[in-house]
C-alpha cells in the first residue's frame, strides 16, 4: 500500500458505449421485434391506440415513429424506468388501472428499436401532469467518441403541453441506418396484428395500428373470422390448482365430446399442472371441398387465411409471445405428430389456436434476446397441457372416425343392394332389344366388382392373420424357442465337456462333429426367436434419426445363421461416410428384410452355383441410393409393375405383401423404389432413393 | 466330486437352480454338477412370504435363476426381481437369460442389484465359477469399474407408448437408451418430455447399453 493513499476507495461497474450495441441490436437483431418492444411499453400504459408509421422507409435515412394514447411518463417515470435498461420482470408485476398485467420487458428490446436512427426522440405527455410535456432526444452518434457511457448526460426538457393535446408517447426514430424492406413490414405487421389477442372481439382492447399497405391486407385478413368454419372447436381450460377439463364442439356449436382432468392426465396419473391457469382454444378445419359445401366461405379463402395465421399463438398476460405459432414454428409439435399417427390430427396448415396464459407471479420467463421463454417447468409443463388436451381431442376423433367406418361397413351392402335394385328395375323399363345387352354388361359390371371386393376382404383377411402370427410369436417366444434351445445347448455342451473327459484323442472323431452340427443348428434356431421380436421392439418403432448402415449390419448380423445355412454370400459396397436420415429404425429395417427375403425366396426357384447379395449403397447430394441385387432368376412370369401390388406373387403360399411393404415404407420416407427384371448380377435388383439428413 | 469356491471368507459349495422348466433345471444341473458345486433343484412353486423367502436361501450357498418364472405357475415374480432380492439379502445370485428375450425394460431397473447376467449360451463351468465370484466380490463391496455409478446428466430424447429415450452425454453422446417410464420417480414422470434434463447416477463404465442402470434420480 502507498504512503499518503486512503486505505479504502470506491468503485463501481462502467460500461463503454459498444455496450449499447452488444446489449441492443446485437442481442436483438430483428427489426419487427424491437418496433414491437416499444408498442407493448404502450400497451404497459394503458393505451388504446397505438400507431405506427414508416416514413420513407425504402432507402437509409428513413424514420419510424410510434404513438400512442396511453397514461405517458413524467420526468421521474422517464429517469428511473424508460432509462433503464436490464430491469426484472418480478418487480413490475403490479396490474395497470386498466388491470393490465406488465408484458416484463427488460428494455433491451426498446433499446435495440431506439438504435434504428441515429436519433430517438422521445415525447411524453403524461396524464398525471395535464400541464407538461417532456421531449428528450438521444444522439447516438454523440456516444461515439466516449469511452464510458456515463459520458453523454441526456437532457430531459420539459415545457407547456400545448392546448388540447391528449396523454400518451410518442417516439421517433430519424435517419434510420439501413432501410426496412417488404419483407421486414410484412412481418411487422401480421405481428402487430396478432399482437393485442385478435381472438377476442373486444373493441375496447388495445389496437396496434401500422400505416403500410401490408398491414391493412393483413388487418383485413384477420378480421374475417373464419372461426365459425372449422370443423371442431377445442377448448381446454386450467385453473389455479392445476386442475384442467376440456370440451368440443363442432362447427354448429353442439357439443361432442368432454373430458375430466382425470382423461386428459391419463398419460401422467392424474398430476396437477404445475403452471400459471391457461385457456386454450384451437379450431380444426377439415379442408376438402365436401365439408365447405354448406359454409359460407369458400374452401380458398380459410387456406390462405390459414396460410398466412395458422398454428397456435400463445398470449401472455393479453399480449402473443413471439415465435409461437409464427410462421414454420410448430412449437406443439402437431406437425410431427400428425406424421405418426396421421388420421385426425390437427396441423399447422389447417388448425388455428390460441393459447392465452394468465401470469401474475412471472412463473414464465421471457429469454432476453425475445426468442421465447426460457424452457423451464412452468413452460413445459404449460406445454403439457396444451398437447395432452390435443392428445385427448385426436383420441376421440378417432373413435367417432371408427364408428363411422363401422356404420360405413354395415352400411356400404345394403346401400350396394339397393342401387342393384335400381340398376335392375332401370334395365326392365329400357325397350326391349336393348334389356339383354344392358343386362348382360351389369352382370359383368358386377362379377368385376365381386372380386374386387373379394381381392380386398382376403387382403384385409390376410393382414390381419399375419399380425395375429406376430403376436403369436412374440407371445409364446419363451416356449418355442427360449427353452427348448436352452435344454439343447446346455445338453450338447455337457456331452462335449464331458466327452472330451471321458474319450480324450477319440472324442475328436466319435462327437466332435455331430455336437457341433447340433451347436450350430441351435444357434440358427435360436436367431430365429430373437429376430422375430427384435423385430417388434418398440424402439425401433420410434421416428428420429436412423443410422442406415447400422441398420444394414444389424439386419447381416442377424440373418447370418440363416444366410450361413442357406450358402448365400452376402456383399457390401457401401460409398463412404455414415449417412442418416429421420424415419425409424423398423421403417428402415422392413425395406432390407423383405428385400432379403425376396432374393433368399427367388433362391428356391432356380439353384445358381453360388448364391450371391449385393448391398451397394451411393451418395448424391442428399439422396441415398441404396441397391439389392442377387444372382437368382430374376423376376419374370409377372409384369414389373404388378410385383409392388398387394397379393401378387410367384411363390406358392408366399403372401405377396413383401414388395407392397417395401413400396408403401419408401414412400412414407419420402422416397422412390424401382426394380430391374435382370440387373447386374442376373438376377433382380432394387434400387431405392431416400432423403438424407446428413452423411 | 465337489470343488468349493472359497470367496473372501465365504464358501460357495452348492447352488439352488431356479427355471420354470423341469428339464432345464436339469440341464443347468449337468453344468453346475461339472464345475465342480452341488445343485439343488427347485422345482417351485416359489413362495412369497419372507419367511419362506429367507428359508429358500439358506438351502444353498448361492443361486442361478431363469427369468422368465411367470408363464406358469412357478413364481409370481420373474428372475430379475427374484436376483435383486436375493443380492440386497447377501445371498449371491446370478440372473441367465437371453437379454433380447428378456425385454430390456424388465430388466434394467432390477440391474444395479444383478452383478452379473448370463446367456445360457455363454454358460459353462468357468463361467459360472468366474460369475459367482464376481457376485460375492460385489456383496463384499468390491464393485467392478462397469458397476460402479456416477453422478451423470441425463437428456430426454423422446418419451411415448410409456417408454423414455435418453442420451447419456458422458457415456455416448450419440447412443440412444430406452426405459419405461415407470422406471422414473413418480414426480419426475410428468417432466419427462423432450429436452428436459436430469441428474440421476448410472454406470457410465458400462460397455452397452445392456447393462446401464439408474438410480438415485434427483428431484426438480
Amino acid at each position: 500500500m502507498c504512503p499518503g493513499r486512503p486505505a479504502k476507495m470506491q468503485a463501481r461497474f462502467r460500461f463503454t458505449p459498444d455496450i449499447l450495441r452488444r446489449l441492443g441490436e446485437e442481442l436483438n437483431p430483428s427489426l419487427d421485434q424491437g418496433i414491437l418492444e416499444l408498442v407493448k411499453n404502450a400497451y404497459d400504459a394503458d393505451a388504446h391506440e397505438c400507431r405506427i408509421e414508416l416514413r420513407g422507409t425504402d432507402q437509409p435515412g428513413g424514420s419510424v415513429r410510434v404513438a400512442d394514447d396511453g397514461f405517458g411518463m413524467t420526468a421521474e417515470d422517464i429517469i428511473g424506468g424508460w432509462l433503464v435498461l436490464g430491469r426484472s420482470t418480478k418487480s413490475a408485476l403490479r396490474p395497470t388501472p386498466l388491470g393490465r398485467l406488465p408484458s416484463g420487458s427488460k428494455g433491451l428490446g426498446r433499446l435495440a428499436a431506439l438504435r434504428l436512427g441515429r436519433t430517438a426522440t422521445l415525447l411524453s405527455r403524461p396524464s398525471a401532469e395535464s400541464a407538461v410535456e417532456y421531449v428528450l432526444t438521444i444522439d447516438w452518434d454523440a456516444f461515439e467518441g466516449v469511452s464510458l457511457v456515463d459520458d453523454v448526460p441526456l437532457t430531459i426538457v420539459g415545457r407547456p403541453r400545448p392546448k388540447g393535446a391528449a396523454s400518451g408517447t410518442d417516439i421517433l426514430l430519424a435517419d434510420l441506418r439501413t432501410c426496412i424492406l417488404p419483407g421486414d413490414v410484412k412481418r411487422l405487421s401480421r405481428a402487430l396484428v396478432l399482437l393485442a389477442d385478435p381472438f377476442v372481439q373486444d373493441p375496447s382492447s388495445f389496437q396496434p395500428i401500422l400505416s403500410a399497405p401490408e398491414y391493412a391486407d393483413a388487418e383485413a385478413f384477420v378480421q374475417h373470422r373464419y372461426f365459425g368454419d372449422a370443423e371442431f372447436h377445442l377448448t381446454a381450460v386450467l385453473d389455479e390448482a392445476g386442475r384442467a377439463h376440456a370440451t368440443v364442439t363442432d362447427w354448429q356449436g353442439a357439443t361432442l365430446f368432454k373430458a375430466l382432468h382425470s382423461d386428459l392426465t391419463a398419460a401422467r396419473h392424474g398430476a396437477h399442472y404445475r403452471c400459471p391457469r391457461a385457456t386454450f382454444d384451437l379450431w380444426a378445419f377439415i379442408l376438402n371441398r365436401n365439408s365447405f359445401a354448406s359454409r359460407a366461405s369458400t374452401l380458398a379463402e380459410v387456406k390462405l387465411w390459414l396460410q398466412a395465421f395458422g398454428g397456435v399463438h400463445l398470449y401472455l398476460n393479453g399480449l402473443r409471445v413471439s415465435p409461437y405459432g409464427g410462421p414454420a414454428n410448430d412449437w406443439m409439435e402437431m406437425n410431427l405428430r400428425r406424421a405418426q399417427i396421421a388420421e385426425e390430427r390437427p396441423s399447422t396448415n389447417n388448425s388455428i389456436g390460441r393459447l392465452a396464459v394468465s401470469d401474475a407471479q412471472a412463473a414464465l420467463l421471457q429469454k432476453t434476446d425475445r426468442s421465447g421463454f426460457v424452457e423451464g417447468e412452468a413452460f413445459h409443463e404449460l406445454k403439457a397441457f396444451a398437447t395432452d388436451a390435443l392428445e385427448w381431442m385426436g383420441k376421440r376423433r378417432l373413435e367417432l372416425a371408427d364408428q363411422r367406418r363401422s356404420k360405413a361397413r354395415v352400411e356400404a351392402p345394403r346401400q350396394t343392394e339397393r342401387s342393384r335394385h335400381l340398376v335392375e328395375k332401370a334395365i326392365e323399363s329400357a325397350p326391349k332389344r336393348k334389356r339383354e345387352e344392358l343386362k348382360g354388361a351389369f352382370d359383368s359390371y358386377n362379377r368385376s366388382r365381386d372380386r374386387e371386393v373379394d381381392a380386398l376382404r382376403r387382403e384385409v383377411q390376410l393382414y390381419r392373420t399375419l399380425s395375429t402370427a406376430g403376436i403369436t410369436a412374440a407371445t409364446f417366444a419363451h416356449e418355442s424357442s427360449g427353452n427348448p434351445i436352452k435344454v439343447i445347448t446346455l445338453s450338447a455342451r455337457t456331452i462335449e465337456r464331458r466327452g472330451k473327459i471321458a474319450l480324450r484323442a477319440e472324442y475328436a472323431s466319435l462327437l466332435a462333429r455331430p455336437v457341433e452340427s447340433i451347436l450350430a443348428s441351435v444357434a440358427s434356431l435360436a436367431v430365429l426367436g430373437s429376430a422375430t421380436l427384435s423385430l417388434i421392439d418398440h424402439s425401433k418403432r420410434r421416428v428420429g434419426r436412423v443410422d442406415v448402415y447400422a441398420v444394414i449390419q444389424g439386419i447381416l448380423t442377424t440373418f447370418q445363421p440363416f444366410l450361413a445355412g442357406r450358402e448365400v454370400s452376402v456383399e457390401t459396397e457401401l460409398a463412404a461416410g455414415n449417412p442418416y436420415l429421420r424415419s425409424s429404425h423398423a421403417a428402415i429395417e422392413a425395406i432390407l428384410t423383405n428385400l432379403l427375403n425376396n432374393s433368399l425366396a427367388s433362391f428356391e426357384r432356380v439353384q445358381p452355383h453360388t448364391r450371391r447379395i449385393l448391398i451397394r449403397t451411393t451418395i448424391t447430394a442428399h439422396v441415398l441410393r441404396l441397391s439389392v441385387l442377387d444372382n437368382g432368376p430374376g423376376i419374370a412370369g409377372i409384369a414389373l409393375d404388378d410385383i409392388w401390388l398387394p397379393g401378387e406373387t410367384t411363390r406358392p403360399n408366399g403372401t405377396g405383401l413383401g414388395l407392397t411393404i417395401v413400396r408403401d415404407t419408401v414412400r412414407d420416407i419420402g422416397g422412390e423404389v424401382s426394380a430391374r427384371e435382370h440387373g447386374e448380377l442376373g438376377g433382380a435388383e432394387f434400387t431405392i432413393e431416400l432423403p438424407l439428413l446428413g452423411v | 466330486m465337489t470343488l468349493p469356491l472359497e470367496l473372501g471368507g465365504r464358501t460357495v459349495s452348492s447352488v439352488s437352480i431356479f427355471d420354470d422348466q423341469e428339464d432345464v433345471r436339469q440341464s443347468y444341473q449337468e453344468t453346475v454338477t461339472d464345475s465342480g458345486l452341488k445343485p439343488i433343484l427347485e422345482p417351485g412353486p416359489l413362495p412369497d412370504d419372507p419367511e419362506s423367502v429367507a428359508a429358500l436361501m439358506l438351502r444353498a450357498d448361492a443361486a442361478i435363476w431363469d427369468h422368465h418364472l411367470r408363464v406358469k405357475s412357478y413364481s409370481s415374480k420373474n428372475g430379475a426381481e427374484w436376483v435383486a432380492e436375493c443380492t440386497r439379502a447377501n445371498w449371491p445370485a446370478l440372473l441367465c437369460t437371453k437379454w433380447e428375450g428378456a425385454a430390456p425394460d424388465e430388466i434394467r431397473r432390477y440391474r444395479r442389484f444383478i452383478p452379473v447376467l448370463l446367456n445360457p449360451s455363454d454358460l459353462s463351468p468357468d463361467s459360472l465359477r468366474t460369475g459367482l465370484a464376481i457376485c460375492c466380490d460385489e456383496l463384499a463391496g468390491r464393485v467392478r469399474p462397469t458397476r460402479r455409478g456416477w453422478r451423470t446428466l441425463v437428456r430426454v430424447e423422446d418419451a411415448s407408448e410409456g417408454m423414455v429415450y435418453v442420451i447419456l452425454p458422458s457415456w455416448n453422446a450419440n447412443e440412444v437408451v430406452a426405459l419405461p417410464l415407470r422406471d422414473l420417480p413418480t414426480d419426475l414422470r410428468p417432466l419427462a418430455t423432450e429436452g428436459r434434463r436430469f441428474h440421476t447416477k448410472v454406470n457410465l463404465g458400462a460397455e452397452t447399453q445392456s447393462e446401464l442402470f439408474f438410480f438415485d434420480w434427483e428431484p426438480e
